[in-house]
């Protein structure tokens, strides 16, 4: 199993920049993501990965073996990865055996050792008894799954994946994420999962890059993503929370980690500064009490299903969210204490 | 290594077809180009110039451009409206429908025209049963502009058809019930979806229908001279009978005018269709079907009247005139004889060379081009899109200029022996066999084209990944999912090739004419009797074809007959 | 079927037709009706069985397209040319196309039948007269006639861009001192449509489209015999004929086939195949077809191929700018 590398991958078309500088090395058998938004160059980077695209400068390694650069460009068919497409790409003029069976018949694998193969991707993918339907037969999350069956059934070092629960319902996808990580763990693959859908990327990755306008922001697992995002645009894309101005001092540089007492200085301030270096504050650090901490005013009260998302409206005006566990009456006057914060890097991008 | 087979077999894949599109395309039109620029040397007098000089030609450019272009209209109503009826509704017997409507196609114009003439003269059978016959003498409406229009209209009008019901079949049906679901009515259905959705179709068969119309010369040879009406290719007909010194360049300038005529639809029709295209195939999903209710039974009294009138009236009066002893007189018990069906079939030899002919040249041709458009097509998907509309345009234009032209091109060019192999291919079945091939390119290219932009790239990238060469993926993937589009090509190619006139007119030498050039030649030296049996016979054979076919059809991948549901 | 398999099928079909017959082969170009071209084939190959012709038959414009395209190309395929007009023959003789065979047969023709030096030979005498359809209410019995009120747009004539033997009647008649150029523009006046050829008149009349007509006489004759409800008038002032030459192609390489062939269609043989066809023979001694008067009844206008070949083009444009052509 090889390193899997990008090196200053640069990709334009027609002038536009839909990749720069983008500069990633993936483990061998790790999960990745490439997170983002529409639009910010995951699917072309993946498709750059399977060879669909040409990069515009830089190079893209799998081990020794150069697979992309401004002079060579290995074609798909060469690359020996997997794939599983949005639109799951199933032939419908082929069963769902023939069509997990294709890769195998294309690299003249002998028969015993096809069938062998062809019934274990289908018993990993629990799609046995649907072997000779054809796939105008099964229903979404079938035709995933025989998507996934064959993308590993030339046993590649590399899958990827181009946003493949995009078109399943909520409780599928819930399901297939599972079956994603027994997947990975039985396989030990390296993959590459494209998605728009934060809370996936951080349920199945083990690294994360996250994409905005072709450049990358920030590469780094799941927690330290939610814990410690660079930027205020990133932290405002994971997860849930308030991103906080507050005025400059010495302590308070980006990219650490802002203390209480610190932050309760800053909350009771009744300005917004214009000035300054914005914070993270996760709902889970904002504790409500009736008389405790700095005075809130309650703007919004939301269920959520177990819980409740308030809105409190800070001395200054900003807005700080919290989790409750019964409602609160808007208008109502609260006392909030934050325990820790973030400090975030202006967005450059 | 494997790096170097992809890419190669990708460049000879290339290479091959490229060559035969510059062999079949390029040069039939670049030796014309050069015959109209020649004799350069006189200036204003020279051949191009003068014509373009001469207002005759503007004249029968304004014609042919308003005859093609309310033939067109013409087309893409009566197409459009038998292809929406017939696919997306549950009318009965549609099969039966269909096969009626394809028939016209297949009577080759010129017989068209004939059987309307004799269907509205003042001698014509029916009207003269009805007892509304006109007067000796009085004049024949069919001989005009809007005359040759209704029956270019007509002529064409399957092929409108065949392109909308192969995209109409693959019309999901979810689509359709969300617009239902929205609230959407059956007319805002139509308009907001539907069309839209076909657009493309629609403009790929009136760019096809406007073509033909462009290069056809039985119909107005037949109807429009006689009223001196003239258009491009019948003003090329008559150029020849100058034979001065410069016909020859004179006709292929005029020729050169109609391929740019061509080239412009062409590219006319290439800039509408990028603007929209949708990946529609490779969707798993029933076509989608609406119910006629209480509105089926008038549907299908109007389908029937428009098949009697485009159809049944002038096939009944193509037999009545093949079973009378002489031209004009009525059919009785007396007069009713077979003696022309016994001439034809027994006395001359002609019939039977004719029948083979045509009927190998239309097979394989059809067979060659099927083979030859599939590759041809997944290549020049490949090309960035102006340069696919040049060369697509650039495979048009054999299709478009009038056969006769065509046939000079080929003439100049294979007149003498062909070097090195040292065979002289003049006067010979392998002639008219190439100038087929150049002819009907197009008319193969295009479904497989349009079936080929609404293939989903995925399908045939997760093949590239699966590890399939550019050849396996196209044996494996494109072509079983394209193949109802290649074999409906084929067929068109067959249908249309079988009674060919122009081309073979010119080209045909000793025992190798042509159904079409039999018709013609009997009909224009005073044997119209002969002529209509032949006709009559033709239509049988076809028919009888086509029919085998339907027999065949449920063996047959879906989409392959296109008149079968 | 690989192309390779189907390129050599059609190159085998191509081939075979000249591999097939051990025997001479004599190529043909006429514009006769089909039906006439085979009976004078099958005919000729009974008297010479060790020939055999391959015949190819379009009209006569269509055909010299073709020939001239060939020969442009240096390419000779026929060997014998039995087209309409002697007008094209002098054409083709003044470009040095044809070749000089003195028959011994034309002992027995007038001498304006065939080319001096014997570059073709008239076989028949085709002249073009006034046909009408039984219920017109007319009866035309001149082409003087043809310019009365009574007949405005009633009348229907073969096109000289189209037909060879329409041209001949032009060039005839307007040298024709009591007609001219001004019975054609008189003609036009009076709405008279000029069709492709004597096929498209033909149907015209007979369809009723028309009731009166310009045509070859053979044409209406004949079909007025098999039933068809129309009748042909040879008219006062006279009329126009073609001779449907017979000529050898001076590129020919079976000069000898050929040569029988001519003989042939002038022996008295050949003469009363064309009788017996309808037509009316050139051979002074063969008599006439039903439906013919006697050859001194008949009065034929005067016509000098050589003039009429120089003034051809000419011609056509004139009648082209007059009707619209």
């Amino acid at each position: 199993m090889a390193l899997l590398t990008l090196n200053q991958i640069n990709k334009s078309f027609n002038g536009q920049n839909a990749v720069s500088d983008l500069n990633l090395s993936i483990e061998p058998g790790a999960f990745v993501a490439l997170l983002g938004p529409s639009g910010c160059g995951k699917s072309t980077t993946l498709r750059m990965l399977a060879g669909f695209e040409k990069v515009s400068s830089g190079s893209i390694f799998h081990g020794d073996r150069c697979l992309s650069n401004a002079t060579t460009h290995v074609a798909p068919e060469n690359r020996d990865f997997g794939m599983v497409f949005q639109s799951y790409a199933l032939w419908p003029h082929m069963s769902v055996m023939e069509n997990i069976a294709y890769p195998l018949t294309i690299k003249r694998v002998d028969r015993a050792t096809k069938q062998k193969r062809i019934q274990e991707a289908l018993a990993i993918v629990q799609l046995e008894p649907y072997a000779d339907r054809s796939p105008a037969e099964l229903s979404g999350g079938q035709r995933q799954r025989v998507a996934l069956a064959r993308s590993l059934v030339t046993e590649p070092e590399v899958i990827l994946l181009d946003e493949p629960l995009a078109n399943l319902d909520r409780h599928l996808r819930a399901t297939m994420e599972e079956t994603f990580r027994t997947f990975h763990k039985r396989t030990g693959a390296t993959m590459v999962y494209v998605t728009h859908d934060q809370s996936e990327a951080m349920s199945l990755a083990d690294q994360i890059a996250v994409l905005k306008n072709g450049q990358l922001i920030q590469w780094a697992s799941p927690q330290s993503l939610y814990q410690q995002p660079r930027t205020a645009w990133l932290a405002d894309f994971i997860g849930r929370g308030s991103v906080i101005r507050m005025q400059p001092s010495d302590e308070l540089q980006p990219g650490r980690k802002v203390e209480q007492s610190l932050i309760h200085q800053q909350l009771i301030l009744p300005h917004i500064p214009s000035q300054g270096v914005d914070v993270l504050i996760r709902p889970q650090s904002v504790c409500l009490h009736p008389s405790l901490g700095i005075s809130a005013k309650v703007t919004q009260c939301i269920y959520r299903g177990g819980h409740f998302d308030v809105e409190l409206s800070l001395p200054s005006g900003q807005t700080l969210l919290a989790y409750h566990d019964t409602p609160l009456a808007v208008g109502e006057t609260l006392f909030a204490t934050v325990q820790e914060g973030w400090s975030l890097e202006p967005d450059h991008v | 290594m494997l790096t170097a087979s992809s890419d190669n077999q990708l460049r000879w894949l290339s290479i091959t077809l490229f060559g035969l599109v510059v062999a079949l395309s390029l040069l039939p039109c670049l030796r014309l180009l050069s015959e109209a620029l020649s004799h350069w040397d006189r200036g204003l007098d020279a051949p191009l110039l003068s014509i373009l000089q001469n207002p005759h030609t503007w004249v029968a450019l304004q014609n042919s451009l308003y005859t093609s272009g309310l033939g067109t209209l013409i087309s893409v109503v009566l197409g459009s409206g038998f292809a929406f009826v017939l696919t997306l509704t549950n009318i009965r017997y549609r099969a039966l429908w269909i096969f009626c409507f394809m028939l016209p196609m297949m009577i080759p114009p010129q017989v068209t025209a004939l059987s309307w003439l004799q269907l509205f003269g003042p001698a014509s059978p029916i009207l003269n049963t009805l007892g509304i016959a006109p007067a000796l003498g009085s004049p024949q409406p069919m001989y005009s502009a809007e005359g040759i229009a209704l029956l270019l209209g007509i002529q064409h009008a399957p092929l409108v058809f065949l392109a909308l019901r192969s995209q109409l079949i693959c019309l999901p049906k979810d689509l359709i019930e969300a617009a239902q679901l929205s609230g959407a009515s059956q007319w805002r259905l139509w308009i907001d979806m539907i069309v839209p959705l076909s657009r493309n179709a629609i403009f790929a068969g009136a760019a096809i229908a406007f073509v033909s119309a462009l290069g056809n010369f039985g119909i107005p040879a037949m109807l429009g001279i006689p009223a001196g009406y003239s258009v491009l290719p019948t003003l090329i007909y008559q150029q020849m009978a100058g034979f001065g010194n410069d016909v020859l360049s004179e006709v292929a300038s005029l020729s050169m005018l109609i391929a740019f005529l061509v080239l412009i639809g062409m590219l006319l029709q290439q800039w509408i269709q990028q603007r929209s295209s949708y990946s529609l195939i490779g969707h798993n999903a029933q076509p989608a079907s609406f119910r006629l209710g209480k509105w089926r039974i008038p549907t299908q009294i109007l389908l029937c009247a428009v098949l009697c009138l485009i159809l049944i009236a002038p096939l009944a009066a193509l037999m009545i005139s093949s079973v009378v002893p002489a031209l004009g007189m009525p059919l009785t018990a007396d007069t009713f004889t077979f003696a022309a069906y016994n001439e034809m079939v027994n006395n001359q030899g002609s019939t039977a060379r004719a029948f083979t002919n045509s009927l190998l040249l239309a097979s394989l041709a059809a067979l060659l081009l099927m083979i030859i458009t599939l590759p041809l097509g997944y290549r020049l998907m490949r090309l960035s899109l102006k340069a696919r509309a040049v060369i697509a345009s650039l495979i048009e234009v054999p299709y478009a200029i009038p056969g006769i032209v065509l046939a000079i091109a080929f003439i100049l060019l294979f007149s003498r022996p062909i070097p090195i192999i040292n065979v002289t291919l003049y006067g010979t079945l392998t002639l008219i066999f190439l100038a087929y091939l150049s002819c009907f390119l197009s008319v193969c290219l295009k479904p497989v084209m349009s079936a080929l932009s609404q293939l989903d790239p995925a399908l045939e990238e997760a093949a590239q990944i699966a590890g399939a060469t550019p050849i396996q993926r196209l044996i494996n993937i494109v072509l079983p999912l394209i193949s109802p589009a290649v074999f409906a090509g084929g067929l068109l190619v067959f249908l249309i090739a079988v009674n060919e006139l122009t081309v073979s007119a010119l080209l045909w030498s000793a025992g190798n004419e042509t159904l079409g050039v039999l018709i013609f030649n009997l009909d224009e030296s005073g044997d119209s009797i002969l002529a209509s049996a032949i006709s009559v016979l033709v239509v049988v054979l076809v028919a009888s074809l086509m029919a085998l076919l339907s027999l065949l059809a449920p063996r047959l991948p879906k989409g392959v007959i296109p008149w079968h549901c | 079927m690989t192309f390779k398999n189907a390129f050599a099928l059609c190159a085998a079909l191509s081939v075979s037709p000249l591999i097939a017959n051990a025997q001479e082969t004599l190529t043909l170009y006429t514009s006769q009706p089909n039906t006439d071209a085979q009976q004078t084939v099958d005919a000729f190959e009974k008297a010479n069985p060790d020939i055999d012709v391959e015949w190819v038959r379009d009209g006569t414009t269509k055909l010299m397209t073709k020939l001239r395209a060939e020969l442009a190309s240096g390419v000779v395929k026929p060997d014998v040319l039995l087209i309409a007009d002697s007008v094209t023959m002098e054409s083709l003789a003044a470009d040095n196309y044809l070749f000089a065979y003195q028959s011994p047969a034309r002992e027995a023709y007038a001498d304006s039948l065939y080319h001096p030096e014997g570059y073709y030979y008239g076989t028949k005498i085709i002249t073009t007269g006034i046909v009408r359809h039984k219920r017109a209410p007319e009866t035309p019995k001149s082409w003087a006639d043809l310019t009365k009120p009574e007949y405005k747009g009633q009348l229907v004539m073969p096109s000289p861009l189209y037909s060879g033997a329409a041209l001949i009647h032009l060039a005839t008649l307007t040298d024709a001192p009591e007609l001219g150029w001004n019975y054609y523009e008189q003609l036009q006046a009076n709405g008279a449509m000029a069709q492709g050829g004597n096929g498209g008149v033909l149907k015209a009349v007979t369809s009723g489209s028309k009731p009166y007509g310009m045509i070859v006489d053979f044409l209406a004759i004949r079909e007025a015999a098999k039933g068809s409800p129309i009748e042909f008038t040879f008219p006062t002032e006279g009329v126009s004929m073609v001779t449907e030459p017979v000529a050898i192609m001076e590129g020919s390489k079976n000069k000898a086939a050929a040569q029988r062939f001519v003989d042939f269609l002038l022996s008295k043989d050949g003469q009363a195949l064309v009788l017996e066809q309808g037509y009316l023979p050139a051979r002074e001694d063969a008599g006439v077809p039903a439906g013919f008067p006697q050859r001194d009844a008949i009065k034929l206008l005067p016509f000098d191929a050589a003039s009429t070949l120089k003034s051809t083009d000419e011609n056509k444009s004139r009648f082209s700018d007059i009707f619209g052509g």
